[in-house]
């Protein structure tokens, strides 16, 4: 069932604005793949690819938004969205050996996977775990700048800054079930908006240069 | 060799036969250089870019007496190869080689492009061509800028100073075998290069 949105409905708000900064982000590495891939032979086909997984993720982000906020039961082919759409992100890159497994982005990705842990001993919903594989999924969106030497080193700290924000609201987000809602849960949303915020600079910025020299 | 900008020139004096000139700039600020270069001896020149520079270029001149070898159609960012080779196959009658490192660092790790520059700086010398390069220094650490320098015989740095609400771009000759200098007033308008008087 819907629920009534009052006038200051801020969580809703804090994650339509989530949601469109998610949005943003994912929509400029479009345009900076699409900027990359030319420059690769037989490259059409994995743009393409690329293309329907980054609407994949997007619809997938979307439609959990929607459902986290109606409290309707989740349909577990949202996170598969995302989930999917993140391989047809990925594939193409593993394929022209432009993603880096790092050190810190697999101990980023295992930490949030282990977040997961408190779930075991917290009474929590269900789609806590689904959701904990989309984090995982968005923190490789999140480091996707490094893949490519197109940031500044300033540009690449705080690439790093918002991977580690990203691991650490994996952690804290089970604060945001209890009701009613306290200023704490208010403040850990700040986490991921400061997060998406400098992912979202990097992004744009790595965007400028890949245009400007290719 | 001379570049064709009177101050620089002066500045620089004649760059020998198998000089590598690397130019250390902020985005693109100072291509014009490389332009001018081309501009002056484009029926001695070969060149290594990008398609969308080659648009630009054919815009300023005719592309015909110059060989050239595009980024994504004569070889793909993974076939470095191909370009050493070419650089090795160049008509005795071309000395001035341009060549974009930017772009290869996007898909490169700075350690393999810089091998590659090495590698090409070297071929350069012993080829007796000149080589002429631009490296974007926000984009790579001192350390990997020192290295680049390390391969270079001449280094060209272009610096943007915010002053108030102006723009000041300056140029000096960090590393050279006649001398370094200071800064000087650098001004860029309608694709024109002016080196002007020394900055304080």
């Amino acid at each position: 069932m819907l629920r009534s949105v009052s006038s200051l409905d801020e969580i809703a708000l804090l994650n339509i604005f989530l949601g469109i900064m998610a949005s943003i982000g994912l929509a400029y590495i479009m345009f900076l793949l699409l900027n990359v891939f030319p420059y690769f032979k037989k490259s059409r086909t994995l743009m393409l690819i690329q293309v329907i997984g980054g609407l994949s993720v997007l619809l997938g982000i979307w439609a959990l938004k929607i459902v986290n906020y109606t409290k309707e039961s989740l349909n577990s082919v949202y996170p598969l969205l995302v989930l999917a759409g993140m391989s047809m992100i990925i594939l193409p890159l593993v394929k022209l050996r432009l993603f880096k497994f790092d050190r810190s982005l697999i101990l980023q990705a295992l930490l949030i996977l282990l977040s997961l842990f408190p779930y075991t001993v917290v009474h929590v919903p269900w789609n806590f775990v689904p959701g904990t594989f989309v984090l995982a999924a968005i923190l490789f969106l999140i480091r996707f700048p490094l893949f490519l030497t197109c940031l500044s080193p300033l540009g690449m700290v705080l690439v790093n800054i918002a991977s580690w924000l990203w691991v650490i609201f994996a952690w804290l987000r089970y604060y945001l079930i209890q009701t009613p809602l306290t200023c704490t849960s208010y403040a850990l949303l700040l986490i991921p908006v400061t997060s998406l915020l400098l992912w979202d600079f990097s992004v744009i910025i790595s965007y400028e240069n890949t245009r400007r020299w290719l | 060799m001379r570049i064709g900008i009177p101050k620089l020139d002066e500045l620089l004096g004649e760059i020998e036969l198998g000089s590598t000139v690397l130019i250390e700039t902020i985005g693109e600020i100072g291509i014009e250089i490389a332009i001018e270069a081309l501009k002056r001896n484009k029926e001695k020149s070969a060149v290594f870019l990008t398609p969308r520079l080659k648009k630009r270029l054919e815009h300023i001149f005719e592309l015909g007496e110059v060989v050239y070898l595009t980024l994504g159609e004569d070889f793909a960012p993974q076939e470095l190869f191909k370009v050493t080779h070419a650089l090795r196959e160049l008509p005795e009658d071309r000395f001035i080689a341009v060549f974009l490192i930017q772009p290869l660092l996007i898909f490169h790790p700075s350690q393999r492009v810089y091998r590659f520059f090495a590698e090409l700086s070297d071929i350069a010398n012993a080829q007796g061509i000149i080589l002429m390069t631009m490296i974007d220094k926000r984009l790579v650490d001192e350390r990997t800028l020192a290295t680049f320098e390390e391969s270079a015989t001449h280094v060209i740095d272009i610096v943007e100073v915010i002053q108030g609400f102006k723009i000041i771009r300056g140029l000096r000759i960090k590393k050279s075998p006649k001398k370094i200098s200071g800064f000087y007033k650098l001004k860029i308008k309608d694709g024109n290069v002016e080196v002007g008087e020394l900055l304080g």
